[in-house]
């Protein structure tokens, strides 16, 4: 009973994940299509870009990035400086989840001993 | 908007929920939750693609030689999914460990012998 | 199983194929993290390649050779330096202008140089030491539950 359920509940998820994948390949939505970014004149003078026809936050990173940031690599000027809070949290996290692994492995690993190994040498002793 | 990279990220979730579902052995659990963080990065970043685009970086050699690259392909998904391979790293890391010290504990990793707390 | 200086020799294939490996992830990990505002790449990926020198040492070489190479309580308060500097760094933007993490200095040199991106260059490689260290600590932590089957190996190959 519980497996035919579960076999049930997964085949729905299924069928809704790609009836939305289906539906978000057709109707993908009408900003930043990109085809009127020339790259190379926004790289010969960065100072003159128009805020006015805009069509999404990327068309608006794009066209400031090499005046505000002068970096060659957008997506390392979207980690640390469009949006550098997210990476202060990020480093956070990788703090905290050694720090909790040392707190459980700490005694088994190389710097401690086994509680087991004790109580034999105890009881040899 | 490439189709098949939609299909296979629900594919990979799907696949993903099922092992954590059905399986018994500790550690086929932990890779499950991995395989599910591995079909949502795919999906975020197959959202921000344009057909025709390169990669977003400024090329000095195609922009001094005078070669038009064309426009580029959204960067702002690829900075939000180096965050997250970053969080899916750090969860499984601290799952084995818990799953390796039950292994001290109980002296097995089957999930119907761990079930009930010892007085 | 041979024995070397009291230090079991694992295979020689594995070991020469770790010798000749290892340079190469440590000087590719840092050119990726050094230049990381101008190629593709940056602090996170260059950081994850160095940490895998770690784990080729101890294939080929064992648990003895790195616990006495490594000083791991060294790493450890280096991956706490590391996020310092970048907590630093983003206040760096309050004390000279308005808001936190603000490129505050970016305008020396042409595009393609390597501190022409300011604040974003040196936030880079504080993140890049601090994935450094920190995966190194971590591969050796988990590594080291391995004690007791190197030590029950090492009395067999004794005795034999």
């Amino acid at each position: 009973m519980k497996k035919t359920l579960t076999w049930m509940a997964l085949f729905v998820i299924l069928v809704c994940g790609i009836d939305a994948g289906r539906y978000a390949f057709e109707h993908d939505p009408d900003m930043y299509s990109g085809f009127n970014q020339d790259v190379v004149s926004l790289y010969n003078n960065p100072d003159v870009y128009d805020l006015e026809h805009v069509e999404g936050v990327e068309d608006v990173i794009i066209a400031e990035n090499l005046q505000k940031t002068m970096a060659a690599n957008n997506v390392a000027a979207v980690v640390f400086d469009f949006r550098g809070f997210d990476t202060m949290g990020e480093s956070f996290i990788l703090l905290t989840a050694i720090a909790g692994c040392f707190t459980i492995l700490g005694k088994a690993s190389l710097f401690g001993t086994i509680p087991d190994k004790k109580k034999k040498e105890e009881a040899k002793a | 908007m490439i189709l098949v990279n939609y299909m296979a990220s629900v594919f990979l979730i799907v696949l993903g929920l099922y092992t954590v579902c059905t399986r018994k052995n500790l550690i086929k659990v932990v890779l499950g939750l991995g395989i599910v963080d591995y079909g949502v990065n795919m999906l975020i970043v197959s959202f921000g693609f344009r057909e025709g685009g390169t990669a977003p970086i400024y090329q000095m050699s195609d922009l001094l030689n005078g070669v038009a690259p064309g426009f580029f392909v959204d960067p702002v998904p690829q900075a939000l999914t180096l965050t997250s391979i970053v969080i899916g790293a750090c969860v499984d890391a601290m799952a084995l460990s818990l799953v390796i010290m039950i292994y001290r504990a109980y002296k097995s990793i089957n999930a119907d012998d761990v079930r009930r707390l010892r007085g | 199983m041979k024995f070397r200086d009291g230090i079991e020799e694992k295979n020689v294939i594995v070991k020469c194929g770790a010798d000749i490996f290892l340079p190469f992830a440590i000087v590719f990990g840092l050119y990726v993290i050094l230049f990381g505002t101008v190629s593709p790449g940056g602090g996170f990926q260059g950081g994850v390649i160095v940490g895998s020198a770690v784990l080729l040492l101890y294939l080929g070489y064992g648990l003895k050779v790195l616990a006495k190479i490594i000083n791991t309580e060294a790493l450890r308060i280096n991956e706490a330096l590391g996020a310092t500097v970048y907590v630093v760094l983003g206040l760096l933007g309050i004390i000279f202008g308005c808001n936190f993490c603000r490129n505050v200095f970016y305008s020396n040199g042409a595009v393609g140089d390597l501190v022409s991106a300011g604040t974003i260059t040196f936030m880079s490689w504080a993140v890049g030491y601090k994935v450094l260290t920190g995966v190194s600590f971590l591969l050796i932590l988990m590594l080291g539950l391995l004690r007791d089957d190197e030590e029950e190996e090492q009395k067999e190959g004794k005795t034999e």
